[in-house]
């Protein structure tokens, strides 16, 4: 018989996964992103520097994640990811393989001009940075660096030089853990935010207590957020039950897993939210109006929770359909529910909790703080973790959020990062009939692209040149070393 | 005020006849009701929108924004009232209406009372067989439910605010029964509703249209009596509501509670025996009346008055019935509770099909009250009605022993679903 | 019943455009003006169909693609077009018939619309979402829906907290607004919407063709007696002749009735294991939910490829052998007609005479062994974990150029992006390419058939949001073409279909693939390396479901439009909320239209 070849187990490429796709680091409550681009005649020194930080030991894997919250001696106090775009890439001398390229978005980039019409941006003039070549003053990102480590204390990694990159830093919103003391992660407008992230089988579900009693909390709720990890990681089984499309690169010894494998697609959008004017709107408005544009009460728990807020996973733990099929509760046009609709847009429940799954996202941004000459601009760093950019990300955008026709609304798109022109409206469903609020727009993004996250072992070949590609027994043994 | 106006019948003739018999034959031997309750239990599926379990029932009755209380509008044939009411201002004045009207009954006193003064009338040596409905529970639960109308009872119960009339208690009993009998068929055919035939929905209009005009000759003295300060339509409205409401329709779940009693000779012994025990103290011993209570709530979880519910659906929605796929429930159609089915749903009900009055219903204690409502729009006087018939049925206990008179002719006379006559002999 | 769906659909092919690719702004200009004059059209669409690899005629063919109303034949419909006084159709066509001929003649016309009908085709697959409803209809209710809407916003302070008071109130505006007197009529609904929807109404019509059918036999071994008893004792030829017809007629009821008894028994079998014992049978279901999931597995797993085996060594013989004996005992009869003393000597003696009691036990026994075959493999499922790791992991799989999207595909895409989406493809037959039509056709027949019957609603299966969608086979059976008017975009159009409809979106492509093909022009896609549908188990497994294949597959298969109409700007989920609201607001007081109209209001 022929010897049947069985694709890569997840369990047993842990070591080869970014540990971004693993967890938050929610105990790392700083963090940084830089945005960096490679001066021309300068690979060298970039690739350079990029292997002294993968060599710095900061680049973690999933495998040092979990071994980092299992024994306490052993847990992170800094970690780094690190992503390149589709032009950073090739700067750095990988090109897509001709039987095995890019996926087109990622190719394009999110800051092509097509890629503006499919994500209803309605201008891009205000953005500082992105993926493409941009108009004058837009900076072309090669290589996203993130890096998160212990509050109050220095980092290690060695900043670049910018003598070989443009440099361009997202930092820090110290207000983002501290608000109301409790150390959660709330976003700049005072929401919960963290919630509701999908469950990838295999990689994120940690054995033990903590899950049996997420299970709990959830009751019958927990499967609709289990999801493959097809559906986040390159190279696995997805939710149509086939392995996700891994792209090649031509200087990848082809004798090994793909050049893709274990990598993932982010979307990273950098998002200036105008805290001031949220708050008059709060003012004039009520808490109760803000909630229900985002569609989550501020402390996490959905509308229409009865009784004291529960756990984390409680928070995600219900359904639209049966309960609120009309919006009474959370608005159809609310924030949360059209970017994760779970199981109201299908023909029933069943079939819509599986196309629903089919498009959730890992969310991974953070907070940041920009101090300017007129003063402290808040946002949010987005950053969505997917294997499909069109599936997942755009669909979510083109379809769901911004789309200003989602369901049977009319000329409403997403409440808080929505960009249809000012004034918008925004329809709250009630007994008999709903009422409505005028509102300007909240966010506006500032700059945004996509970006490839490599494994372990592509992100060595690729500060390494070729020398540091491993052949398939190499990674074998690797994998065996505890 | 609600005009009835003819309609005629729109089956054909032989299908009215047979609809209704069935379904008052269904009503009869509720052990049926079980059964396909039962089955719907089991494969939810089957029922299509007719929802059965516990668990679903319990939704239905919660969601009231989806399912609204409407659907009785079309059986109240004396006008609109709480209890086919959609959420909303109106709803929300007559329902503190009613809370302040109950407030004013002095229960289990007067039941009590007249509950004594009963028994001593039937037990007298060469009395002869009774009428549990007519000469007993009617009249236990009317005086029980005097204070409703306050000081214009006697002249709601006369028809007219004559003075003579006007004296509480002195009423002649002619009239008392004559109200009575009229709030009972307006009652009855809630319970019937389209299904009636012709002549039992004529009867109960003509009842509505009379019990509207007595009401409507004493709008002032309601007000007066009530204290408060109304429109005319809002008091009559109210009035008539509380009129017709819940007097029939206690004494037929006492009469219901009683034949189910009257079914389980073992139980029956052991309560008589307790209260004979008891002797005097029969009527002051706060642990007995508990264990009747049980009994009595018991009892009506094996016989509920209302074993099926219907809820109108304004808008499409959907219902967990239990089933792998939720029932579709189009707009502008109706959903079926099998409450009965609820009842014995060994989910959450344990030892469902065991007469057992001390179980522990744990976490499911509402679902105890389930033959009043569930939620929000339970019915407000539960708990008075459950007392009232805790004082007749320990009236009853106190009689050396109680049985269906069987002799001449039928022992239960049926009028339709319901009761109208149960004869009973002491033995 | 079928012509009457797939003629609202036509595409006119016309093989030789000297253009370039793009329409001109005055003919497009001009066309967009004919359209909304005619107004029957829904949607139109111009697209470049690349020649064939072998075919003279080199040049691109020019497709116009028409969506309209029901009920216009295609020579109408393009009389119409043709004979409009703008003349856009002649600036569209008329140059690559009539070079050089600015305005036609009558007679020039009329050969033009002889052309044209030569090139059309009518849909041979046609599934149409807004039923039964005119172009003026959707723009008018679509004007009502905002109307009402603004109205509503005025009245709210007045008669915000009243449902009733609120919805008399609107429907009183409505009804003396001269400018909705239209609605006054309830919306039109066809009959398989309309009072044919229930299932009585649908299972009538076999039911009554299969009793008409039983009367006539009866009917036809009756009329000789008649015959006999009304004109008295016939010649010996007639004798024989009424004989011989009531023998037939004898035989053929004979058989027709085992042929209905055979088909209930195996209806009855088929529902008993799909319905009430998966209901009953938790090991039952789980292994039959199984099945069909190994069986649909887009990549291979050792589970599937046993599961499939197993199919053939087990499930196919298992079929034949009861399609042989359902035909057998058809036939039977007929064969005791022919050869009374075969029958009776040879045959019936090797057929076991087993009683009533007797064939239910063997059934339940056989029941009993399958369920416990079931729940047999659950366990062993349980119990070897790790075995059964490897025996469902999957295999190495590989799908070469996926996700890619050409530009001026995705550039149209991005025209569309608030407006209803718009797709063109177009494959090859595989060969034997006749056997393929014919299966395709079938196909698309029983696909269209469904559509107009049971998915009476706006959707297809479980897919919903599709407008226009229809396929048809061109080039004389060379090539299929499909276009398709949908609400969402392209990537959640397909996910619908493979998750919702996968059976038929399967049956409706396993026979074509993609032959390398030149660009029409220069800008639109071309193909470089073939690629062929993705395998299908058992005709209609998998397939679709190994999404990357097939999404790659319909992507390179299709083609940019150059000009596109669309009457209304309306998802389907709008048309049918306007026309509900119609109904609501013309319609009877009541309840469920009150709230109808409160919900449409607060969008």
């Amino acid at each position: 018989m022929k010897y049947v070849k069985h694709a890569p187990h997840l369990s047993k490429q842990r070591h080869d996964i970014q540990g971004m796709l693993k967890s938050g680091f929610g105990w790392l409550k700083s963090s940084r992103f830089w945005l960096l681009t490679i001066r021309d005649g300068r690979e060298d020194q970039a690739r350079a520097w990029l292997a002294q930080l993968a060599n710095s030991g900061l680049v973690v894997s999933a495998k040092r994640v979990e071994e980092g919250k299992a024994k306490s001696e052993a847990s992170i106090s800094e970690a780094v990811a690190v992503a390149f775009s589709f032009s950073g890439l090739k700067k750095l001398g990988c090109s897509e393989a001709e039987t095995h390229p890019f996926p087109t978005p990622f190719s394009s980039g999110m800051g092509s001009a097509l890629r503006k019409e499919l994500l209803r941006d309605t201008s891009r003039d205000q953005w500082r940075w992105s993926d493409v070549e941009g108009h004058d003053g837009c900076q072309t990102v090669h290589v996203l660096v993130a890096q998160w480590w212990v509050l109050d204390e220095e980092s290690r990694m060695e900043a670049p030089d910018p003598d070989v990159f443009v440099i361009r830093t997202v930092e820090n919103n110290p207000c983002s853990f501290k608000k109301k003391e409790d150390g959660r992660l709330r976003e700049p407008f005072g929401f919960r935010d963290g919630l509701a992230q999908p469950v990838i089988r295999g990689l994120r579900e940690e054995g033990g207590a903590s899950r049996k009693q997420a299970e709990r909390d959830a009751g019958h709720f927990y499967e609709d957020r289990v999801v493959e990890p097809g559906e986040f990681v390159l190279g696995y089984r997805n939710e149509y039950d086939e392995l996700t499309y891994c792209p090649n690169v031509k200087e990848w010894p082809q004798s090994g897993d793909r050049f893709t494998l274990n990598g993932s697609y982010l979307a990273v959008r950098q998002i200036q939210q105008d805290v001031e004017a949220f708050e008059e709107f709060r003012k004039a408005n009520g808490q109760g109006i803000c909630e229900k544009l985002m569609g989550r009460r501020m402390d996490g728990m959905p509308l229409g929770w009865q009784g004291p807020p529960g756990s984390d996973s409680a928070a995600d733990a219900f359904r639209y359909r049966v309960e609120d099929a009309n919006g009474f509760a959370c608005p159809k046009g609310a924030h949360i529910r059209r970017s994760n609709p779970r199981d109201s847009l299908g023909i029933d429940v069943q079939s819509s909790i599986k196309s629903s799954k089919l498009h959730r996202l890992l969310r991974r941004g953070r907070p940041y703080r920009e101090e300017t000459d007129s003063g402290t601009r808040d946002g949010l760093f987005f950053i969505a973790c997917n294997a499909d950019l069109e599936r997942q990300f755009e669909f979510i955008h083109q379809r769901w959020v911004q789309n200003p026709r989602f369901g049977t609304l009319h000329d409403q798109d997403d409440p808080v990062v929505g960009s249809l022109p000012d004034p918008k409206t925004f329809t709250i469903p009630g007994l008999p009939s709903g009422s409505e609020v005028t509102l300007a727009s909240f966010t506006k993004p500032l700059g945004g692209g996509y970006f490839f996250l490599p494994g372990i072992a592509a992100l060595n070949f690729i500060v390494r040149h070729r020398a540091g590609a491993r052949t398939a027994a190499a990674h074998q043994a690797e994998a065996a070393v505890p | 005020m609600k005009l009835s106006m003819y309609e005629p019948d729109a089956l054909s003739p032989g299908a009215r006849n047979f609809s209704y018999g069935a379904f008052c034959w269904l009503n009869r031997h509720i052990i049926v009701l079980r059964a396909v309750g039962a089955v719907l239990r089991r494969w939810p599926s089957l029922g299509g929108s007719m929802v059965a379990r516990a668990s679903a029932v319990k939704g239905v009755l919660t969601r009231t924004r989806s399912f609204s209380n409407t659907a009785h509008e079309a059986n109240m044939v004396s006008g609109t009232y709480l209890i086919g009411m959609d959420p909303g201002p109106t709803y929300d004045s007559d329902r503190d209406l009613v809370h302040q009207r109950l407030a004013a009954l002095n229960v289990p006193v007067d039941s009590d009372d007249e509950a004594k003064r009963r028994i001593n009338t039937v037990s007298q040596p060469g009395a002869g067989a009774f009428d549990l409905i007519d000469d007993y529970l009617m009249w236990v639960v009317f005086h029980a439910m005097r204070p409703l109308y306050g000081t214009a009872t006697g002249a709601v119960v006369a028809g007219s605010a004559a003075p003579a009339a006007a004296a509480q208690g002195n009423v002649n009993q002619g009239l008392q029964r004559q109200y009575l009998l009229e709030i009972r068929y307006v009652a009855g055919q809630l319970l019937a509703g389209s299904l009636a035939t012709l002549g039992v929905r004529r009867r109960a209009e003509t009842c509505g249209d009379a019990l509207q005009a007595r009401i409507g000759r004493l709008t002032g003295l309601i007000g007066t009596a009530w204290g408060v300060t109304s429109s005319t339509a809002d008091i009559e409205r109210n009035a008539v509501g509380l009129a017709w409401i819940s007097h029939p329709v206690t004494v037929q779940s006492g009469a219901l509670a009683v034949q189910e009693l009257l079914e389980r000779p073992k139980v029956y012994e052991q309560l008589r025996s307790q209260a004979k025990s008891l002797g005097a103290s029969v009527w002051t011993d706060a642990n007995f009346r508990n264990v009747v209570r049980d009994h009595v709530l018991e009892l009506m979880r094996f016989r509920p008055i209302f074993p099926l519910l219907a809820r109108d659906v304004p808008r499409d929605t959907e219902v967990e019935t239990g089933a792998r796929h939720n029932a579709k429930c189009p707009g502008g159609g109706k959903v079926s509770l099998l409450s009965i089915a609820a009842l014995f749903d060994s989910t959450a009900v344990p030892d469902s099909g065991k007469f057992c009055p001390h179980r522990n219903w744990g976490n499911e204690h509402a679902l105890r009250y389930l033959m009043f409502g569930y939620g929000y729009r339970q019915c407000p006087a539960r708990d008075y009605a459950v007392e009232i018939l805790t004082s007749a049925l320990i009236g009853l206990l106190t009689l050396p022993g109680l049985q269906l008179a069987r002799g001449e002719g039928k022992a239960i006379v049926y009028d339709g679903p319901l009761m109208s006559c149960m004869r009973m002999r002491i033995p | 019943m079928l012509e009457i769906v797939r003629q609202q659909m036509i595409c006119i092919v016309a093989p030789g455009w000297p253009g370039g690719g793009e329409i001109p702004t005055p003919v497009s200009g001009a066309l967009n003006d004919l359209f909304k004059d005619v107004a029957v059209v829904h949607f139109a669409s111009i697209g470049l169909l690349p020649a064939m690899a072998d075919a003279a005629e080199q040049r691109p063919s020019l497709m116009l693609e028409l969506a309209v109303e029901e009920g216009l034949s295609p020579y109408d419909l393009l009389y119409r077009l043709i004979y409009h006084s703008g003349g856009a159709m002649w600036s569209l066509f008329g140059g690559m018939y009539f070079p050089n001929v600015e305005e036609p003649t009558d007679q020039q016309k009329q050969q033009l619309l002889g052309r044209l009908m030569e090139c059309h085709s009518i849909a041979d697959g046609a599934f149409v979402g807004a039923r039964d409803r005119s172009v003026r209809q959707i723009q008018m209710e679509a004007e009502l829906l905002k109307q009402t809407r603004n109205e509503a916003r005025t009245l709210k302070p007045k008669y915000g907290n009243d449902r009733t008071a609120f919805a008399l109130a609107l429907a009183r505006w409505a009804y003396t607004n001269p400018r909705f007197e239209w609605a006054a009529k309830p919306a039109p609904r066809s009959y398989w919407r309309g009072k044919g929807a229930g299932i009585g109404a649908k299972l009538a019509y076999p039911v009554s063709a299969l009793v008409l059918w039983f009367v006539v036999l009866w009917l036809g071994g009756a009329l000789p007696r008649a015959y006999n008893w009304f004109f008295g004792e016939p010649h010996p030829v007639v004798l024989a002749i009424e004989d011989a017809v009531s023998k037939t007629s004898k035989c053929l009821l004979a058989m027709s009735g085992h042929f209905l008894l055979a088909v209930s028994v195996i209806a009855f079998l088929v529902w008993l294991f799909l319905v009430p014992l998966p209901a009953q049978f938790v090991s039952w279901r789980r292994w039959l939910k199984s099945i069909q999931r190994e069986l649909e597995r887009p990549t291979e797993t050792i589970s599937s490829l046993s599961t499939y085996v197993a199919g053939w060594v087990i499930g196919v013989p298992l079929l034949l052998a009861i399609a042989a004996c359902a035909i057998a005992y058809t036939l039977a009869p007929l064969a005791y007609a022919l050869v009374p003393e075969y029958m009776e000597q040879t045959i019936e003696p090797k057929i076991p005479k087993l009683t009533g009691l007797e064939l239910t036990e063997i059934a339940v026994v056989a029941i009993i062994v399958v369920l416990c075959i079931g729940a047999l493999f659950s366990r062993l499922n349980r119990r070897f974990t790790t075995l059964s790791e490897r025996f469902f992991h999957p295999l190495e799989d590989d799908v070469p150029r996926a996700q890619q999207i050409h530009p001026s595909i995705e550039r149209c895409e991005a025209r569309e992006v608030d407006r209803i989406q718009h797709m063109i493809s177009l494959t090859d037959l595989c060969g034997p390419q006749g056997w393929s039509a014919w299966c395709i056709r079938a196909s698309l027949r029983i696909v269209t058939f469904a559509g107009r019957v049971f998915f009476t609603q706006g959707w297809l299966g479980d897919a919903p949001g599709i407008h226009f969608g229809h396929w048809h086979i061109i080039d004389n059976g060379r090539r299929f073409l499909f276009c398709s008017n949908y609400d969402g975009n392209f990537g959640g159009y397909l996910d619908d279909f493979i998750n919702g409809a996968s059976s038929g979106t399967t049956l409706a492509w396993r026979w074509t693939e993609l032959n390398p093909r030149v660009p029409a022009v220069a800008g639109q896609p071309g193909i470089a390396q073939p690629r062929s549908f993705p395998p299908t188990r058992f005709l209609i497994y998998r397939g679709v479901k190994c999404e990357l294949k097939f999404k790659s597959y319909a992507r390179d298969s299709m083609l940019p439009n150059l000009y596109r109409f669309v009457a209304c700007n309306a998802t389907i989920d709008e048309i049918n909320l306007a026309t509900g609201l119609r109904d609501a607001l013309f319609g009877e007081r009541n309840e469920k239209n009150d709230d109808l109209i409160m919900r449409a209001i607060e969008t």
